[in-house]
């Protein structure tokens, strides 16, 4: 190797900046073994302190929004579906939803239930994902692998569902799929599933949180009050953990007929994030239950009585896994796709962690944006590329024109 | 002694080649063992017993050896077999056949050699540049940074900076914890302590051995950079810190180095707290060696297994705890002892 090979001077700081700022930069990414994606956080430390924090998520850019322009809705669900690997189904029911909502589709009640089911058993499955993650990151594999463990059942009631244990394509215009009906041998599994689950999810966290070791790490560290979380816009299980007690599934008529709680804690800390999607596994488990009971043995599950044809821009908002999904489209005459926009959670729950992981150990800073379960290639929306290499601000009006 | 005598010149050479080979071939085993006690608490089948430790190894021999980016790579590479080398040199001065010789049979000349083995973390760490961080050759810098010509810093080097603090904190209590059966002998010579442990009066059966063998326990667990003490190349942040680059057999010397750590520290162990010395000559004694020399393994999965990593928020006052015990422990032998 020559010496021009080992030169990385052109990486290193130079100039004022680097007699100004912190003691150094501790780069992480695009490729690394605690990210499950591609994004670069760069940590500005002194000793072991994190003293600020930027995060990019650049290169998970798809352009599926491009894709979507001009594609007949039918097929388009099949894309938005593809938007997320953990949270399919939220995707691909928002998507149906924002159609139906602007055509007046009526959908029958199994099927609504049979939705709510299949979201509620990806919230578990995804929940569950992120606590085996926050573990994996802790250091901790034994709660990884239990965590994994306690999934898998549910990944197989989703596949004895749906068929498949990743896209499950349950939603359509006007219902379900009718392959995903409930029928009585399958109500009864579910129940049976959701009983194990409730019994070992309680087990598991009773015993994480009488972990001295593990809540040393999580208690205390990565704090986000109420305050904070509002000014940065936390959605979801992050935003429930610092006491805000929001959840799109409040306002949402598929859901007014369920009885379940909100879980809200105050403590705002990693260990209250990790104990907020726990406690949601087991609501989410109970209103499974419920959706079974009213889905079960119920055979109408698609209205077929519905005909595409021009909607004015309609606005929709559903509960994932990781909080607030924002699906906004019009249709043109011929029932193609005008506009798509999608917003994720992760964009806010991001920008809220960049924040709060400030003040803290370094190792326990990448729990931190760990705890508010980062999902980057379905949150990456739109890319702009300057060609002539100018910086330039963008206003609102720029972006709704697309950036051009 | 005088090592002219054929039969001591005998001895001399089968404790300098044969228990090396002997600790190689037997090292090679544990860390498939610690790998199977995880698995199986984590209720999984877990890899065989030879593959994390030998196929690993010969699998690494024979791969292809890419370009190490590293400011001097000759060093980096070679670390690890210098680690190698000085627990080649622990190992033979554990042996009875080493005890009077020049006085390297001794509780000095151990931790000196320890003291090697951690600080070729150090080094590596800063002879490290991985494509990992700071050389990704992406425009990260480029725009709407508040920091844009920050001072960088590679996961390598602030592993090494991690490892240095280590070697401060976190093995303390090893060190400590070795001199508590020295108290007890009145002797820094192994030969003394194993005699003074003779007839089956095992050092670790008394209350200062048992506190003193959990003391350096924790120091075992600090020293190979195992779970919770692993923060030195803590995956959450460093991945691998200081061995990032090393790849194709020279990562095979560092699987090959860190078994052997493994092997050596609880032959110190064994042989401190036993008074069951490596001791070639004797088939008896080195079939009992070898079996206690499983004890801190095991338990170290076991606690690796329950553990998280700690932050020096948390290392420290362990430690810190650890060496005050470790110190108290020591002063009440120097009372039990004799």
């Amino acid at each position: 190797m020559s010496a021009e090979d080992n030169d990385y001077s052109e990486f290193m700081g130079k100039g004022k900046a680097r007699e100004r700022t912190f003691e150094t930069e501790i780069p992480i990414g695009f490729v690394h073994s605690a990210l499950l994606e591609p994004y670069r956080t760069r940590y500005f430390v002194e000793d072991e302190i994190v003293k600020d924090c930027e995060i990019e998520m650049d290169p998970a850019y798809r352009g599926i929004e491009r894709i979507l322009e001009g594609m007949p809705v039918d097929r388009a669900n099949i894309i938005t579906e593809r938007i997320c690997g953990i949270c399919s189904n939220g995707h691909l029911w928002n998507s149906v939803r924002t159609a139906e909502a602007g055509l007046n589709i009526e959908i029958p009640k199994a099927a609504q239930a049979i939705r709510v089911l299949a979201e509620e058993l990806e919230r578990i499955h995804s929940h569950l994902i992120f606590i085996a993650h926050a573990c994996e990151v802790l250091g901790h594999e034994t709660f990884a692998y239990r965590s994994f463990l306690m999934r898998e059942p549910v990944m197989q009631i989703l596949y004895m569902i749906s068929g498949n244990r990743v896209n499950y394509a349950i939603p359509v215009l006007g219902g379900v799929r009718p392959r995903t009906q409930i029928a009585q041998w399958k109500g009864k599994a579910i129940l049976e599933a959701m009983d194990k689950l409730d019994a070992n999810l309680k087990k598991f966290i009773e015993r994480f949180l009488a972990d001295i070791m593990v809540m040393s790490r999580l208690k205390g560290v990565g704090v986000c009050d109420k305050r904070t979380a509002i000014k940065y816009h936390a959605v979801g299980p992050t935003a429930r953990a610092s006491g805000i007690d929001f959840d799109w599934r409040i306002k949402m008529p598929e859901y007014k007929d369920f009885d379940w709680d909100m879980v809200v804690l105050d403590e705002g800390d990693n260990a209250a994030r990790v104990k907020t999607r726990a406690l949601e596994c087991l609501v989410s488990a109970r209103i499974a239950r419920q959706a079974v009971e009213k889905a079960m043995g119920d055979s109408d599950v698609l209205n077929r009585d519905w005909q595409l044809g021009s909607m004015a821009i309609q606005h929709s908002y559903i509960e994932v896994p990781r909080g607030e999904l924002y699906h906004s489209y019009r249709l043109d005459d011929q029932g193609r796709i005008r506009h798509y926009i999608v917003r994720t959670p992760t964009v806010t729950n991001l920008a809220t962690m960049e924040v709060v992981c400030v003040g803290d150990q370094l190792t326990d800073a990448v729990v931190t944006l760990a705890t508010c379960d980062p999902c980057l290639t379905c949150c990456n929306r739109f890319v702009v590329i300057d060609e002539r290499g100018r910086e330039r601000s963008m206003t609102l009006q720029d972006l709704r024109r697309g950036g051009s | 002694m005088d090592i002219l005598d054929a039969e001591t010149l005998a001895g001399i050479l089968v404790a300098s080649f044969g228990v090396p080979m002997l600790a190689i071939s037997y090292s090679v085993l544990l860390p498939g063992i610690v790998r199977k006690i995880q698995a199986r608490i984590q209720q999984r089948i877990g890899p065989g017993i030879l593959t994390p430790g030998f196929f690993a190894i010969l699998k690494f021999m024979f791969k292809h050896k890419p370009v190490i980016s590293s400011p001097m790579p000759t060093l980096y590479k070679w670390s690890p077999s210098l680690g190698i080398a000085a627990m080649y040199f622990v190992v033979i001065f554990l042996t009875p056949q080493w005890a009077g010789i020049l006085g390297l049979g001794s509780l000095v000349a151990i931790i000196g050699l320890l003291k090697i083995e951690e600080f070729v973390y150090v080094v590596m760490g800063y002879l490290s540049s991985s494509i990992l961080s700071v050389r990704l050759p992406y425009p990260d810098t480029a725009k709407g940074s508040k920091w844009s010509d920050a001072h960088r810093s590679t996961l390598e080097n602030w592993g090494s900076v991690r490892m240095w603090k280590m070697i401060v904190f976190s093995s303390l209590p090893l060190y400590v914890a070795m001199f508590i059966p020295v108290a007890f002998a009145g002797s820094i010579s192994i030969a003394d302590i194993v005699n003074s442990q003779a007839g089956g009066n095992c050092f670790i059966f008394r209350v200062p051995g048992a506190i003193g063998a959990a003391v350096y326990f924790l120091g075992y667990v600090a020293i190979l950079n195992e779970y919770p003490f692993s923060i030195g190349k803590a995956k959450a942040d460093l991945v691998e810190g200081p061995m990032l680059e090393l790849a194709s057999s020279w990562r095979a010397s560092y699987y090959l180095m860190r078994a052997l750590v493994m092997f050596a520290v609880s032959s110190i162990f064994v042989t401190l707290f036993f008074g069951v010395p490596l001791d070639p000559l004797n088939g008896y004694r080195i079939i009992v060696h070898l079996v206690l020399v499983l004890v801190l393994p095991a338990l170290g999965a076991v606690l690796s297994a329950f553990s998280p990593i700690l932050t020096f928020r948390q290392v420290v006052p362990v430690s810190v705890v650890a060496t005050v015990v470790g110190f108290f422990t020591f002063v009440i032998s120097m009372g039990v002892g004799g």
